[in-house]
Order: C-alpha cells, then sequence, then structure tokens
C-alpha cells in the first residue's frame, strides 16, 4: 500500500481516486510479494513440493475438516432436540386427552348423582337436561350435516388457506340455521369455545387442528343446510369457493354422537338464587 | 500431486480426528478459513503463473489467519464483532473470487 500516494503528486488525478479500495483489492488480489506475476521465475513450480507448503496444506485441510465436522454435529444436534420436543409436546397431548375422558366420566357419574338425589323438581330436570344438551355439557346424539373444508388447492394463490375467521363465519351460520350441537375435528362447541388462529394453525378449544376441517353439526338437516347457505356463513363461503378456490363439502352425516365439551366451565355467570 | 494429497489428508484426518479446539477460538473458526482459502487460492495462482514461493505462502497463510481473527476479536471486545467479521469476510471473498477467475483463466485460456 505504500506506493498509493506517490503515483498522484506526479500525474494529474485520475477520476477515480476514491475508489482506491476496491482497485486495490482487485489489483492485490495475488499477494504482491510473489512478485509479478507477469515475471515468472525457472524455480516458480517446484518450491509447491517442499516441507513448509505441505506442512501449511495440512493444517488448512485440518482447519476445513473440523469445521466441516462441527457443522455436522451441530445439524444432527439440533434434528435430536427438535425430535425430543415433539415427543414432549404428543406425549403433554396424550395426557390432556386422558384428562378430558377423566373429566367427562365425572360429570356423567354427577350427573347419574345429581338425579338421584332427587334435589330437583320434574321440571328443573328437565330444564336442566336441555340446557346440557345445548351448551355442551353432555354427549347427544342425533342427524347431522357433515361439513368439509380445506385449503384451495394452489398454496401459492394468497388467501387460499383456511383460517379461524372462515371457522367462525361457517359455525355461526349453522347456529343461525338451528344448529343444536356443533363440533369442528371431533371437538365439541360450547358457548364459551374458542375459534382463534395462532401461528399457522387453527386451535379450538385451545387445541391445534390440522386441515382438513370436518364440522359436524346436528339439527334438522334440510333446515340446516337451506340455512347455512342464505345465512352470512354460507355466503362468506362462497366467495371463499369462487374467488380463492378454497373447498366446502356439504353431505349427510347420517346419525352421530357428539362429545361432551370436557372444558366447560363458567367464570363469570353466578347461579340465581330464587 | 504431492501437495494436493496432503490438503486431502488434512481434511480427512480433521474430520475424523476432531481435534478440540480450546472453546475461546471456536467462534473464529469460520473467518480463519475463509482467510485460509483466501491464502490458498493466491497460492495456486501464483503456482500457475510459475512466480509461487513457499515462503511467501506460509506467511500468507499465517498473517492471513492470525490477522483476520485479530481484526473479528477486536470487533468482539469494542462491539462490532458482527459488522467487521461481515467486512473482513468481504475483502477476502472478493479476493478469493478475483484469484478463482485468474485460475480459470490460466487453466483453461478462457
Amino acid at each position: 500500500m505504500a506506493g498509493l500516494h506517490s503515483t498522484s503528486s506526479e500525474a494529474p488525478r485520475r477520476p477515480d481516486e476514491s475508489m482506491d479500495l476496491l482497485n486495490t483489492v482487485f489489483k492485490q488480489a495475488l499477494d504482491p510479494s510473489y512478485g509479478d506475476e507477469t515475471k515468472p521465475r525457472p524455480d516458480g513450480r517446484v518450491k509447491l513440493r517442499s516441507g513448509k507448503s505441505v506442512v501449511i496444506l495440512i493444517l488448512c485441510g485440518l482447519l476445513l475438516g473440523l469445521a466441516l465436522g462441527n457443522t455436522q454435529r451441530g445439524a444432527s444436534n439440533a434434528a435430536l432436540e427438535r425430535e425430543q420436543l415433539i415427543g414432549h409436546i404428543k406425549a403433554a397431548e396424550q395426557k390432556q386427552d386422558e384428562l378430558h375422558e377423566r373429566v367427562r366420566t365425572l360429570t356423567k357419574e354427577n350427573a347419574a348423582l345429581e338425579a338421584s338425589a332427587a334435589g330437583l323438581s320434574p321440571a328443573d330436570q328437565a330444564r336442566l337436561a336441555e340446557l346440557s344438551m345445548s351448551t355442551g355439557m353432555v354427549a347427544v346424539t342425533g342427524p347431522a350435516l357433515r361439513i368439509t373444508v380445506d385449503d384451495g388447492a394452489d398454496a401459492s394463490v394468497k388467501g387460499s388457506r383456511v383460517v379461524d375467521v372462515d371457522l367462525r363465519y361457517a359455525v355461526n351460520g349453522l347456529r343461525l340455521a338451528g344448529a343444536e350441537a356443533i363440533a369442528i375435528n371431533g371437538h365439541r362447541l360450547s358457548p364459551r369455545t374458542a375459534i382463534r388462529g395462532a401461528g399457522d394453525a387453527i386451535t379450538v378449544d385451545y387445541r391445534s387442528l390440522s386441515r382438513p376441517y370436518t364440522i359436524l353439526a346436528i339439527g334438522d338437516r334440510r333446515h340446516l343446510e337451506s340455512g347455512f347457505q342464505a345465512s352470512a356463513g354460507g355466503r362468506w363461503w362462497k366467495t371463499l369457493q369462487e374467488n380463492y378456490g378454497l373447498h366446502l363439502e356439504i353431505a349427510d352425516a347420517g346419525t352421530v354422537t357428539l362429545p361432551a365439551d370436557p372444558g366447560l366451565s363458567v367464570s363469570k355467570a353466578k347461579p340465581l338464587k330464587k | 500431486m504431492i501437495a494436493l494429497l496432503g490438503l486431502l489428508i488434512g481434511i480427512i484426518v480433521g474430520l475424523i480426528w476432531q481435534p478440540a479446539l480450546p472453546a475461546v477460538l471456536q467462534p473464529y473458526l469460520p473467518i480463519a478459513i475463509v482467510a485460509a482459502l483466501d491464502a490458498l487460492f493466491g497460492g495456486f495462482r501464483a503456482y500457475l503463473n510459475r512466480v509461487f514461493d513457499d515462503k511467501v505462502f506460509v506467511v500468507s497463510f499465517a498473517s492471513n489467519v492470525l490477522i483476520a481473527g485479530l481484526i473479528v476479536w477486536v470487533g468482539d471486545m469494542i462491539g462490532v464483532g458482527s459488522q467487521l467479521s461481515t467486512a473482513v469476510v468481504v475483502v477476502l471473498g472478493i479476493r478469493i473470487f478475483t484469484n478463482a477467475a485468474a485460475i480459470r483463466r490460466a487453466l483453461f485460456h478462457a
């Protein structure tokens, strides 16, 4: 770099003088200590076989091999951690399912005990039965409609994935049409069930769902179908189908049994003391 | 050739033996490798142009690795480690590409 400024005092300033850094990097890419590459020497190749060069080459190879091995091991460690995390999540979900089953069993036992304890009048009993069906406290069975929704086939089209808003529209449309019990992918909906989006996945009752989404609605099938199509939810889905290519299929599901919602509880409502 | 053999032996030994580098030096390994590659390419270009000198090769390798590591270390001390590391990689990368182009011209006359 010593000779850089000596030229500028003798010759007129070059227009690209301020770009000296880049010029230097390009022109001096071959270390100047090697000498001018246009003046080859007779012994300018033999020395590659000397001990010094070979030692340096082996050292270089060692560095490269070391880094390669480190990176490979790092990648496999990350994959291992991911596997372990997935294992943890699966175990936790399984535990949650078991606890849900236990809650359902205990709720049934409670209902049986209540009925046999004769604490309620027959009118109250009937009201309780009716309410527990519509709120999702007990499992119900009846003729059902199955609505299957799925993402559009072309994933690159913006808006072609089903999001939580779409599911909410569908569920609300069914409720308006008179559905008495609704479940999405086997999860029973209660008045307090949240249908939300978390990242890329839709969660119903805080459980992640994967596509395709199957909505089962128990009620009068003909009224359900026509009422759904006429509702805002039906119109929303018609737009989605026509403009974004999402799939919606309505089919007769026969008689189905929908399980109770194990997470049913109240936080603010208090019983009215008569 | 004995030089290429030496390089290959080094890589294989490094992969299998995995010499334990002190943990302090581990973060500087990638930049040391880029610096070493620069010295390697420079040496190969000099060899093809028949101006190779093994003393210059050794000195350029050692000084490249040391200076690159030193710059990144100082950068870490003052808090601009990643930016200085980027600068070092950019300059070394430009030199590597320039030397590689010259090597390509010398080898294939194209």
